[in-house]
């Protein structure tokens, strides 16, 4: 890693920080109540749990087992 | 007493071929897998493990220089948030890789013991993560601990665990709930390991033979597909 890339994720910190320390925008439905950033986030899980199940994988190779071998 | 009674009798041969009946070599660290974990939903388990190591190194890192050093400079400021994202990616992760696992139920097939390790080292992870939100010795560390404190009191464990005192809080941070979780995930790890992992519902698991063994011939290789046969391994 560059000494400019090192700064700037360092840089990065306080001002993600500032923007983290905002107040907090929460939604309400009835009795339930959330932040918007919990939200989101439970959405974007929901989101990366289906795309896990439905995104081919890429890579790898398949080769027969012994016993597959054997019978044939 | 004879050579052979010496060695069935040495605590060092009974723990060796403990091991070795635990998990038997070529489990250990496999060079292949059944077919059907090729799919991302089995890639969440190791994440967590990748994100949970990445925590306890920026874990380390922030104990070396203690909290005057991480609330005011730059780099200490760098990796408290690298503990607290690594954190985040942490539960993440765990959370998928347990609907993936509880949706597959992952309990069958003598597996209950691993899910026991994983459910608990994920409520043990919830203590950690409550008791690092109580350690941050800022103002939302004091909100959240005379928030947790009337809970914690009302169940009558406040006496014994108690959430004003930063010393204790940090101790059990830093110490003993991560020797729980971190002695749990080794427990689970080995777990996966002895029986493999689960497989989907239609699928039948190859024989771990399949597995251990590294001498295999490759033969066709192609991309499995829903109809894959099970009995097949992949590297």
């Amino acid at each position: 890693m560059s000494t400019a890339v090192a700064v700037s994720l360092i840089n990065a910190v306080p001002s993600a920080h500032g923007l983290l320390s905002r107040r907090a925008y929460f939604l309400h439905w009835g009795v339930v109540q959330i932040s918007l950033a919990n939200f989101i986030i439970i959405v974007l899980m929901v989101v990366l749990f289906v795309l896990a199940l439905i995104l081919p994988f890429p890579g790898g190779k398949a080769v027969k087992s012994e016993e597959k071998r054997d019978e044939q | 007493m004879s050579s052979e009674q010496h060695a069935t009798s040495s605590w060092t041969v009974w723990l060796r071929n403990h091991i070795k009946r635990t998990v038997p070599e070529g489990q250990w660290l496999p060079d292949r897998q059944p077919a059907y974990v090729r799919s991302w939903i089995y890639v969440f388990g190791v994440a967590t493990l990748a994100a949970f190591l990445f925590v306890l190194a920026s874990g380390l890192a922030l104990a070396v220089g203690g909290a005057a050093w991480w609330h005011t400079s730059r780099v200490g400021h760098f990796f408290n948030s690298m503990h607290l994202w690594s954190t985040e990616l942490f539960f993440v992760f765990m959370v998928i890789h347990l609907w993936g696992k509880f949706f597959m139920a992952a309990w069958r097939g003598k597996r209950a013991l691993t899910w026991i390790t994983g459910a608990v080292a994920f409520v043990g992870s919830i203590a950690t993560a409550f008791t690092g939100y109580l350690s941050q010795t800022n103002f939302d560390s004091q909100w959240i601990s005379t928030q947790a404190k009337d809970g914690l009191n009302s169940v009558g464990v406040g006496a014994l665990f108690n959430v004003l005192n930063l010393g204790q809080m940090l101790l059990w941070h830093i110490v003993l709930l991560p020797l729980v979780v971190g002695v749990l995930v080794v427990l689970h790890v080995i777990l996966v390991r002895r029986h493999g992992v689960v497989p989907p519902f239609d699928a039948q698991p190859p024989e771990p033979a399949a597995l251990a063994h590294t001498e295999l011939p490759e033969t066709a290789m192609q991309a499995p597909t829903d109809g894959a046969d099970p009995a097949q391994v992949a590297r």
